[in-house]
C-alpha cells in the first residue's frame, strides 16, 4: 500500500509508523453489493480503499436518503467504528473493490503512538458537529419547511411613488393580486396594507386622492433573504403582523406573508400557533398550550437546529403569556405595566415549559390598588396553562419581583452594594428579563440603571462571574469523561459555566440581549472574543442544549418526574455524540479559565 | 519513625488535605448556584488573609531575625503588623468602593493617565517579586532539610511546587484551601513554642513565657528572667546586648514606617478584602485577621529567644564530634560552617562573622573531611575568634531539634514552612502574572491583544517570575535583604501618597501624582543605590541624611512625593469633574445616598 502511504493523513506518520502498516496491512477482495461492515458490528478492522468504491449508508433511514458517502481510492472507513467499537452505518461496496485491511489492535497502538495521526481522526467539534447537523438539515429540506430560506418563498414587492393615491394603490393591489404595497420615499421604504387601505377608506372616509405616503407605516420588520423562513414566522409572531418585508443591501426585494408561509408549512406544529392566536379564553389557551410539548417534539424530529426552535419556542410562550396578561389585567393598566420572563424563558432558551419565572414593571404615575390580587390571579392562571410556580418565588405574586420603575432601580442598586450570593443571583434574573407584554419601555428603562451600576465595577463583576467556578467539569484529570452511574450533569458541567460566563461578559460589555447565542455575537463583534471561539461556545452551547432537551423529552412522553433533568446517560449516547460532549466540556473548561483571568476570579 | 519519615508524612497529608479540600469544595452536585463568597464565614476568611498575608519570610525568617539581632529586628515586628492595618483601615474599604481590583487600576483610573498606571504596575511588579523570592528561599531550605538534598536543590523543587500549586492547580481561589493552611503553619509556629516555653519558664503561653524567669534542668525556678539572662550570656560572648538596639531612634521609626508603607500597598492581600461582598463582613474578617496574624506575631519574639539561648547553650564551646546530629544535618544543606581556627576542636560562637561571605565547601563531606570530620571550607577566614556560621533561616526550622523535641514536632514545622510559603507564594504569583498580562499588556502596551494572548501571557510571566524568583533564592548573598529593603522603601516613596491621595484629595490630579511618584522614586532610589552598590564603605551612621539607613529611606522618599505631589497640583489644572465627583463618592458609605425602600 506504498502508493496510499504517500497520502495524508498517513503523512502525519513518522517512517517507522508507516512502514509498520505497510507490514501489517493484508489485501482484500469485496464483490458488488457485498456488506463489508454492517451498522452495529464492531469492526475489526481499518479499510483503505486500493480500488473501487464503497458506499456509507444509515440503515435507519428510507433507502432514497439513506447514502451518506461514497469511498474511493485512498480514502479510509472503520476508523471511527474501530475506536468507538462499533459501526453507526453499513458500508456495502458498490463495484467490485479492492480495500487494505489494517487490523484493529494495530490501529490503535498507532494512534496511541503517535499523536498527531491520532488526532486526524478525533477531528474538531465544530467540524464533526457540522457534518452531523448538515446531515439532518439535508433530511429536512425534504421534509420541506425548516431550513427554507425567505428566498425560496418571498414574492416581488409591489412599490409605487410615495405621491400615488389611494385610488391608484386599490387598483395596484387587484390588478397584482396581493396584500401590501410599498412606498419608496429617499431610499426609505414604507408599507401599506389591505387593512390600512380598508382603515383609510371606510373607517376615516379620507378622500380616494389622499396620498399614499399619508397612511403608509414607516416602521418596518424586515429580514433579508438568506434567513431562514422560519425567522420570518418567529418575527411575524412576536409583532403580531402578517407580512415582513425583504430587504436586501437597503432594497426592498421582496415581500413575505403569512399566507404565504402558511401554504408553505405542511406540519402541524404551526396549527399550535395559530390555536394560540386565535384563543380568546383561557381554556382555549389552556388547551393550546397543552400542546407546545409536541410541538418541541416534531421540531426536534425533523432536525431543526436548536437556536430556532428556541426562538420560535420562545415568541409562543411569549405569546401564551402575554394573551394571559391581557386577559386577566385590566385594560386601562396594560400601558403602565410591563410584564417580563427571566430566566432561561427571559433569554429564549426555554425549550419545555417550566417554572413560572416573570416579573412586573409598573410606571411610577401608576397607581392600581387592586394589583397583588390580580398578580395573584394571573399566576394562579398561569398554572392552569401549565406553567408551575417557581420554587424561589421569582414571580408577579411574590412583592419582591413586582414595584415602580423606581423602587426596581432602588432594588438593583441595593442587590449591587450588597453583591452576596442571593444578591448576584437577582441580579443575573433582572439581567435576563425579556418584556412580553405592557410597555417595553419600562423594562430598558430600569436595565439602564442595572448596566450604569454594574459595568464598570469589577469587583461587582468578579462577584457576579465568581459562580462559573462553582461546579468542577465531569471531565477526568486526562480529559476523558467521567464515568458516573448517575449520568453527567450537563447543566452544572456544561450549559451553566457557559451560559453564566457570556451572561457576565455580557453585562461588561454592556450588550443588552438576553439569548446567550446573540450575546456571543455581540461580543465577538465588539472585539471581547475571538471569532473562532465564539463559533465554538455557540456550538457546544446547542450540543448541550439538544442532550438536555433529548433527555426531557423522554421524560416527558414517560411520564417521570423531572428529578434527573439535567443528567445525561452516557451509554445512551453514540460515540459521535460522546465525542463531541467531551470536546465541548473541554472547550467550557477553556472557557472557564479565561473568565477567571478576565474577572480576576484566581483570588 | 525517624524525621524524614515523619517530614514525608505530615507534608504529604497537609498536601492532600490542601487538594482534598479543594476537589470537594467544586465537586458537590447537590449545590447551588449562587453561594460564592455568600457562604464563607468572616472568621474563615480571616484565617484565610492571615495565610496569604504571613509569608516563609514571617514564619521562618522573622523568629531568626529576632533571635540575631534582638531589639533592632522589632522594626519587622511593627512595620508588618502597622502594614496590615493601615492597608486593613485606611485603604481597602476605599478602594473596593472605587470598583477597581488592583492598585494599577486603580491609579490609572484615578489620574485618568496610562503613564501614571505604568509607573505603579513597576513597582507592583518589583515588589511582588522581591517578595517571592524570599518565599522560594525559604520553601528550599525546608526542602533542603528534611530531603536532605543542597539548599539550591531544595529551591528548585519548590519552584516546580508552588507553580503546580498556584498556576496549574487553580486552588488559590478557594477559601478553604486557605483556612487549612492557616491552621497548619499557626499549629506548626505555635507548637514547638508552647513546649520550649513550658521547658525553660514553666509557662504555657509562650508570650508570657517571653518575660518570665527560667527554670533549671530538674524544674525549679531560678528566679533570672529569661532576657536577663540572654543578656547576659551573649555580651559575655562580645554581642551586643539582647534587647538593646545599635539603631537609633530616628532609624528605627523611619524603617517601621517604610514597611509599614510598602507594606501597605501589598496586592495580594489587598485582593483578600475585595473577595468579601459585604463592608461589614469585610470589616470583622480584617479583625479576625488581625487577630491571626498577631496569634504569630506575638510569639515570634520569644521563639527567638529561646531558640537563641538553647543554641548557645547547646553549640558554644562544645567539642564538634559531641554535637547533636541537626547540626551536621543542616551543614550538609549548606547552612552551617565550622572553621576550627583555633585548633582546639570546639566551637566558639562569637560576635563577627567567621569568614567572608556564605560557606562555601571544598566537595561534599564524603570527599573531603576536616580532621574532626567537618566539611572544609574555601571562604577567607576573619581575625576574630568567631567559628561558626548559622544561617538565620534556619532558626525556626531548626529550633524544635535543638531543644530536644519529639521527631513529630519537626516534622510538623517542615509542614508549616511550607503552607507558608505556598499560600503567599501562589498569591504572589497570580499578581505579577495579571499585573504584566492585564495591567501592562492589555491596558496599556497592547490593547488589541486577544483573550487567548493573554491568557498565554500570563502564563509565561509566571513562569518566567517563578524563574526568577527561583534564581534569587539560589543565589541571595545578602542580595535579597537588600532589594527586600528596597522594594518596600520604593513602594513606599512611590505608590502609598498616591493612592492616599487619590482617596482623600479631590484636588490631586494626573500631573501632581506622576511628579510626586516620580520624585519619591528618584530620590528613594539614588540614595540606596549610592550607599548599598555604589559606595558601601560609607554606608554607616555617620555619613546618612539625619541618620536614616538605606532601609528606612523610603519614608523620607514618602514625604518628597507627598510634598511634590501637592505643589505640583496646585499649579497645574484641577482633574475633569467627573473624577473629582468619584472621589467625593468614594467616601461616602454605600448606602447612605438613597433610601431603601421594599
Amino acid at each position: 500500500m506504498s502508493d496510499e502511504l504517500q497520502h495524508y493523513p498517513f503523512t502525519l506518520l513518522s517512517e517507522s509508523g508507516r512502514e509498520h502498516l505497510q507490514r501489517c496491512a493484508d489485501l482484500a477482495y469485496f464483490q458488488e453489493g457485498e456488506i463489508i461492515l454492517d451498522a452495529g458490528e464492531s469492526s475489526r478492522h481499518v479499510y483503505v480503499v486500493h480500488k473501487g468504491s464503497v458506499a456509507e449508508l444509515d440503515v435507519a433511514v428510507p433507502s432514497e436518503r439513506a447514502r451518506l458517502g461514497v469511498y474511493t481510492s485512498g480514502d479510509i472507513f472503520g476508523a471511527i467504528s474501530v475506536i468507538s467499537g462499533k459501526s453507526r452505518y453499513r458500508f456495502r461496496a458498490e463495484q467490485q473493490t479492492l480495500c487494505y485491511l489494517i487490523a484493529a489492535q494495530a490501529f490503535i497502538s498507532l494512534c496511541e503512538k503517535e499523536p498527531a495521526f491520532a488526532d486526524y481522526f478525533r477531528q474538531r467539534l465544530v467540524e464533526k458537529g457540522r457534518r452531523l447537523a448538515e446531515q439532518r438539515e439535508g433530511g429536512v429540506t425534504m421534509a420541506g419547511f425548516m431550513l427554507a430560506r425567505i428566498a425560496d418563498c418571498m414574492r416581488e414587492p409591489l412599490v409605487m411613488a410615495a405621491g400615488s393615491s389611494l385610488r391608484q394603490a386599490v387598483e395596484a393591489l387587484k390588478q397584482h393580486g396581493v396584500d401590501s404595497v410599498l412606498i419608496e420615499q429617499q431610499g426609505r421604504y414604507a408599507i401599506v396594507t389591505k387593512t390600512d387601505l380598508l382603515t383609510a377608506l371606510v373607517l376615516e372616509e379620507r378622500g380616494v386622492d389622499t396620498p399614499l405616503s399619508d397612511v403608509a407605516e414607516s416602521h418596518l420588520v424586515t429580514a433579508t433573504p438568506q434567513d431562514y423562513l422560519f425567522s420570518a414566522l418567529v418575527r411575524m409572531t412576536r409583532h403580531k403582523i402578517a407580512r415582513v418585508v425583504v430587504m436586501d443591501n437597503a432594497k426592498a426585494v421582496g415581500v413575505v406573508e403569512l399566507a404565504d408561509v402558511l401554504s408553505y408549512f405542511s406540519s402541524r406544529s404551526y396549527v399550535v400557533g395559530l390555536e394560540l392566536e386565535k384563543a380568546e379564553n383561557l381554556e382555549a389557551l389552556a388547551r393550546a398550550s397543552a400542546r407546545l410539548p409536541e410541538l418541541v417534539e416534531t421540531l426536534m424530529a425533523q432536525g431543526v437546529k436548536m437556536r430556532f426552535a428556541m426562538d420560535l419556542l420562545a415568541a409562543l410562550n411569549a405569546r401564551l403569556m402575554s394573551k394571559a396578561f391581557e386577559m386577566t389585567v385590566p385594560a386601562d393598566k396594560l400601558a403602565g405595566a410591563c410584564l417580563m420572563v427571566m430566566g432561561s424563558e427571559g433569554r429564549g432558551e426555554q425549550m419545555l415549559k417550566t417554572d413560572q419565572d416573570n416579573g412586573l414593571i409598573l410606571a411610577d404615575h401608576l397607581s392600581w390598588p387592586d394589583c397583588a390580587s390580580d398578580m395573584e390571579r394571573f399566576s394562579e392562571t398561569l398554572q392552569t396553562l401549565g406553567y408551575p410556580p417557581c420554587p424561589g418565588r421569582v414571580m408577579v405574586s411574590n412583592p419582591d419581583w413586582r414595584g415602580s420603575a423606581r423602587q426596581w432601580r432602588e432594588r438593583i442598586l441595593r442587590w449591587a452594594d450588597v453583591g452576596d450570593g442571593e444578591a448576584i443571583m437577582r441580579l443575573t434574573i433582572i439581567l435576563d428579563a425579556h418584556a412580553v407584554a405592557g410597555d417595553v419601555d419600562l423594562l430598558e428603562r430600569v436595565r439602564d440603571a442595572l448596566f450604569e451600576r454594574c459595568r464598570d465595577d469589577q469587583l461587582l463583576l468578579q462577584r457576579f462571574a465568581r459562580p462559573v467556578l462553582q461546579f468542577s467539569s465531569p471531565l477526568t484529570l486526562f480529559g476523558k469523561l467521567k464515568k458516573s452511574g448517575h449520568g453527567i450533569d450537563v447543566k452544572k458541567g456544561g450549559l451553566f459555566p457557559l451560559i453564566h460566563g457570556v451572561r457576565a461578559m455580557a453585562l461588561e460589555q454592556g450588550i443588552r440581549d438576553t439569548s446567550t447565542s446573540t450575546r456571543l455575537k455581540k461580543l465577538v463583534a465588539a472585539g471581547a472574543m475571538e471569532a473562532a471561539f465564539g463559533e465554538d461556545l455557540q456550538e457546544a452551547l446547542e450540543l448541550f442544549s439538544e442532550l438536555r432537551l433529548k433527555q426531557q423529552l423522554a421524560q416527558w412522553r414517560d411520564e417521570q418526574p423531572p428529578v434527573h433533568g439535567n443528567q445525561v446517560m452516557l451509554q445512551q449516547l453514540s460515540s459521535l455524540e460522546r465525542d463531541l460532549l467531551r470536546d465541548a466540556l473541554k472547550l467550557v473548561n477553556e472557557f472557564k479559565q479565561r473568565l477567571s483571568r478576565r474577572f480576576h476570579l484566581e483570588y | 519513625m525517624d524525621i524524614q519519615t515523619l517530614t514525608y508524612l505530615f507534608v504529604g497529608a497537609s498536601f492532600a488535605l490542601y487538594i482534598g479540600i479543594a476537589i470537594w469544595s467544586r465537586a458537590g452536585s447537590t449545590k447551588e448556584f449562587y453561594v460564592a463568597g455568600g457562604g464563607v464565614s468572616p472568621m474563615a476568611n480571616g484565617a484565610a488573609t492571615a495565610a496569604d498575608w504571613m509569608s516563609a519570610a514571617s514564619f521562618i525568617s522573622m523568629a531568626g531575625i529576632i533571635a540575631y539581632a534582638g531589639y533592632d529586628a522589632s522594626v519587622y515586628l511593627m512595620g508588618w503588623t502597622g502594614g496590615y492595618v493601615l492597608l486593613a483601615m485606611l485603604l481597602a474599604p476605599y478602594l473596593r468602593k472605587f470598583g477597581k481590583f488592583t492598585v494599577p487600576d486603580f491609579i490609572g483610573d484615578r489620574y485618568y493617565s496610562n503613564v501614571a498606571r505604568t509607573v505603579a504596575v513597576i513597582c507592583v511588579i518589583f515588589v511582588s517579586f522581591t517578595y517571592v523570592a524570599g518565599q522560594m528561599r525559604g520553601t528550599g531550605i525546608v526542602f533542603a532539610r528534611f530531603l536532605e538534598v543542597d539548599v539550591n536543590v531544595g529551591v528548585v523543587i519548590g519552584m516546580a511546587i508552588v507553580f503546580f500549586y498556584a498556576v496549574l492547580g487553580g486552588m488559590k481561589g478557594i477559601t478553604y484551601t486557605q483556612v487549612a493552611q492557616y491552621c497548619v503553619l499557626i499549629f506548626a509556629f505555635l507548637v514547638p513554642a508552647v513546649f520550649l516555653s513550658i521547658m525553660m519558664t514553666g509557662h504555657v503561653l509562650p508570650q508570657t513565657g517571653f518575660g518570665a524567669t527560667m527554670l533549671d534542668a530538674s524544674g525549679n525556678d531560678t528566679g533570672v528572667y529569661l532576657l536577663q539572662k540572654l543578656d547576659q550570656v551573649v555580651t559575655d560572648l562580645g554581642f551586643t546586648a539582647y534587647t538593646d538596639g545599635s539603631k537609633s531612634t530616628m532609624d528605627v521609626f523611619f524603617i517601621t514606617a517604610a514597611l509599614m508603607f510598602g507594606t501597605a500597598g501589598l496586592p495580594h492581600v489587598i485582593v483578600r478584602f475585595f473577595t468579601v461582598p459585604k463592608v461589614h463582613d469585610a470589616r470583622i474578617s480584617a479583625g479576625w485577621a488581625l487577630f491571626f496574624i498577631a496569634l504569630l506575631y506575638t510569639t515570634a519574639p520569644a521563639v527567638g529567644a529561646f531558640a537563641r539561648m538553647n543554641l548557645i547553650n547547646t553549640v558554644n564551646e562544645t567539642q564538634y564530634e559531641k554535637l547533636p546530629s541537626w547540626f551536621y544535618n543542616w551543614e550538609n544543606s549548606g547552612l552551617i560552617g565550622w572553621m576550627d581556627k583555633n585548633g582546639d576542636g570546639k566551637v566558639q560562637m562569637r560576635a563577627g562573622a567567621p569568614f567572608d561571605g556564605k560557606p562555601d565547601y571544598v566537595g561534599s563531606r564524603k570527599d573531603v573531611q576536616g580532621s574532626h570530620g567537618e566539611r572544609m571550607l574555601k571562604n577567607a577566614p576573619t581575625d576574630n575568634n568567631s567559628e561558626v556560621y548559622i544561617d538565620r533561616d534556619i532558626i525556626v526550622l531548626a529550633n524544635p531539634e535543638i531543644g530536644n523535641l519529639p521527631a513529630w514536632v519537626i516534622a510538623l514545622v517542615a509542614a508549616g514552612g511550607v503552607a507558608a510559603a505556598l499560600s503567599t507564594a501562589a498569591g504572589l504569583l497570580l499578581v505579577i502574572s495579571s499585573a504584566i498580562s492585564h495591567d501592562l499588556l492589555k491596558k496599556t502596551l497592547k490593547p488589541d491583544i486577544t483573550e487567548k494572548q493573554e491568557l498565554l501571557a500570563a502564563r509565561l510571566a509566571a513562569v518566567v517570575a517563578i524563574i526568577v524568583a527561583g534564581y534569587f533564592g539560589v543565589n541571595p548573598p545578602g542580595f535579597v535583604a537588600q532589594v527586600v529593603a528596597l522594594a518596600f522603601g520604593l513602594a513606599a516613596s512611590s505608590f502609598f501618597p498616591v493612592i492616599l491621595m487619590g482617596i482623600f484629595y479631590k484636588r490631586m490630579n494626573r500631573e501632581g501624582a506622576i511628579a510626586g511618584m516620580l520624585a519619591g522614586l528618584l530620590f528613594t532610589l539614588s540614595y540606596i543605590v549610592y550607599f548599598k552598590f555604589v559606595a558601601p564603605d560609607m554606608n554607616s551612621a555617620e555619613h546618612w541624611l539625619f541618620g536614616v539607613s538605606p532601609e528606612g529611606i523610603g519614608t523620607f522618599g514618602m514625604i518628597i512625593n507627598f510634598l511634590v505631589a501637592f505643589a505640583v497640583s496646585r499649579v497645574t489644572a484641577p482633574p475633569p469633574e467627573h473624577i473629582q465627583h468619584i472621589v467625593e463618592d468614594i467616601r461616602v458609605p454605600r448606602g447612605a445616598g438613597h433610601a431603601v425602600a421594599h
